[in-house]
């Protein structure tokens, strides 16, 4: 069973809206630098 | 001119009809509204945040609005109070998580947009069980919410704090004596609601009357593009379902499954009661068998944590909300690992890891599969039930409200509570709770399960508004002017069940 109401495949045409500033989603972000996300290292050190 | 705990106490159709008059102001309404929460929600708890400032500026549009003559909406002017699943721009959402503590998000939920331009005046968000996972708010990271007819029991859940809140500003849902409602799957958008289990979520009004349902269920409802699942199919007539509410001639199937062994002898009295008084107005009572529902609750089990331990894979300490550990020595595998032992609560924590479980590699299609295999079942047995009946009913839960900490250590129990509302939770159909009475043992409200076809909302409404219109008659008066748990409130509650 996928759907209630037995809905499948659904499409929407190919364009462009507007979407979230890179300011405003990097606002809630626990920590930022130079318009990014910044993380912990994610490679072990040698 | 009306006082304040007048104010409170009307139905939202009241409300609306007291604002097109010019009788009351929005802003008066909205200051009554939060002089009650600001009296009584130290001991209901049913808020995580009130947003004053906020509802008195959109009661005040709306006034203006309605002042320069600009046609408003049905619930223009009307407050309500968003469980904190929805997402909003303008107060916090945490979904009861420590995880999204203080976390502001960048865009409104369909719903909430939805809410707004429909001039309703949100007062704040309301508690619940974190990431809606529970029957209690128990479960909450910010503490339970109480029942206003009785404060030291739970008021159900997982939308508990939204049902104190509608059920306190009288003196959820089905425990707390009120109108519940779960759309159709796809009825509703789930765009901007936190994501639990996603082929499971249906987000829908919770109310003191059947009609106050139907003009919630209206403004919120409709085609959603930012949600794949969301149904390109019209809105069942559900507010002129609860202007009629006529059940002649209608077929009632009562689920044999679904009432006896495990049923409080209240609840079915109750149940039994609100049958009697359908028949009495014209319906034709059958029984109905449907045998897989055995097995809901078991695939329930395996389904929403399975599909929780995805959704909430995305809680990783990057991106938004808390991160813990971070200090310049750990990895980030590490501090994932910190944030979300430090975030996720014990039941959480459950879910996903008998979703990791039933999900992984060589288990999937023995726990996963096999769980959407009964789920088709279930969903071909209703097929058949409503071959037979128009709509089916139920008690809406085994017992009535219980108390505070008696089920926290039981997960089990906790997961009893909701036998009756998980079949119609998987197959995807509509539902509606409507109380039918208090029990004689305890004096709390019992509600009355309905269940409709996919995209037959409406039945649910002509059978609700039947009920409770019936029942108001007899009684003389509306169930919630019986809640008692406010005026003979014993101060701070202590530890119950720790």
């Amino acid at each position: 069973m996928t759907h209630a109401a037995d809905l499948s495949n659904v499409f929407r045409e190919d364009v462009v809206t507007p979407c979230l500033s890179a300011d405003v989603v990097l606002s809630q972000a626990p920590a930022a630098e130079d318009r990014r996300f910044k993380v912990p290292r994610i490679l072990a050190e040698d | 001119m009306a006082t304040d705990s007048d104010l409170t106490t009307l139905t939202a159709a009241e409300m609306a009809a007291a604002l097109a008059g010019s009788e009351v102001s929005a802003v008066e309404l909205t200051k009554a509204h939060l002089a009650r929460i600001n009296e009584t929600d130290v001991q209901v708890r049913a808020f995580l945040h009130v947003a004053s400032d906020g509802a008195l500026a959109a009661a005040r549009a709306v006034d203006e609005r309605r002042a320069a003559g600009e046609p408003l909406g049905p619930l223009a002017g009307v407050p309500l109070a968003l469980k904190d699943v929805f997402t909003t721009t303008d107060m916090p959402t945490t979904c009861g998580s420590k995880i999204l503590a203080g976390w502001q998000p960048p865009y409104d939920a369909t719903i909430t947009a939805r809410l707004r331009a429909a001039g309703v005046v949100i007062l704040g968000k309301t508690n619940m069980d974190e990431f809606a996972m529970g029957s209690s708010t128990e479960n909450s990271a910010f503490g339970p919410s109480r029942n206003p007819w009785d404060l030291a029991r739970v008021p159900g859940g997982s939308s508990g704090g939204s049902a104190a809140a509608v059920a306190a500003y009288q003196a959820p849902l089905r425990i707390c004596g009120l109108v519940g409602v779960k759309p159709t799957y796809g009825g509703s958008s789930r765009y901007g609601l936190v994501a639990f289990a996603s082929s499971l979520d249906t987000p829908g009004p919770l109310t003191r009357t059947v009609l106050d349902a139907a003009l919630l269920h209206e403004a919120i409802s409709g085609h959603d593009p930012c949600d794949s699942t969301s149904l390109d199919a019209p809105v069942p007539p559900v507010v002129a379902a609860a202007k009629n509410a006529d059940v002649a001639g209608l077929r009632i199937g009562v689920v044999t499954e679904l009432t006896g062994e495990g049923y409080a002898s209240g609840v079915l009295s109750c149940f039994n009661e609100a049958i009697e008084l359908l028949e009495s107005l014209g319906a034709k009572v059958i029984e109905v068998s449907c045998p897989h529902f055995r097995y809901a609750l078991p695939a329930y089990y395996l389904i929403a944590p399975s599909e929780c331990s995805s959704n909430l894979a995305r809680f990783d300490g990057m991106r938004y909300g808390l991160r813990v550990g971070d200090d310049g020595t750990r990895n980030a595998d590490e501090v994932m690992s910190l944030t979300r032992a430090a975030g996720f609560g014990a039941e959480v924590k459950r879910r996903i890891m008998l979703g990791t479980y039933a999900l992984s590699s060589g288990y999937y299609d023995a726990y996963y599969g096999k769980a959407q295999q009964v789920r088709t079942l279930i969903t071909r047995d209703f097929s058949a039930a409503f071959e037979q009946a128009d709509v089916l009913v139920s008690p809406t839960t085994p017992t009535t409200a219980f108390p505070i900490g008696e089920r926290v250590d039981d997960p089990m129990a906790m997961y009893l509570a909701d036998l009756a509302t998980i079949p119609g939770n998987l197959a995807g159909n509509a539902a509606m709770s409507v109380p039918c009475g208090l029990a004689p043992e305890d004096g709390l409200p019992v509600g009355l399960q309905i269940m409709a076809p996919v995209l037959a909302d409406d039945r649910l409404y002509r059978v609700g508004a039947a009920v409770e219109f019936a029942l108001d008659q007899r009684r003389g008066h509306r169930l919630l002017t019986q809640a008692r748990g406010i005026e003979r409130a014993p101060g701070p509650i202590g530890e119950a069940g720790r």
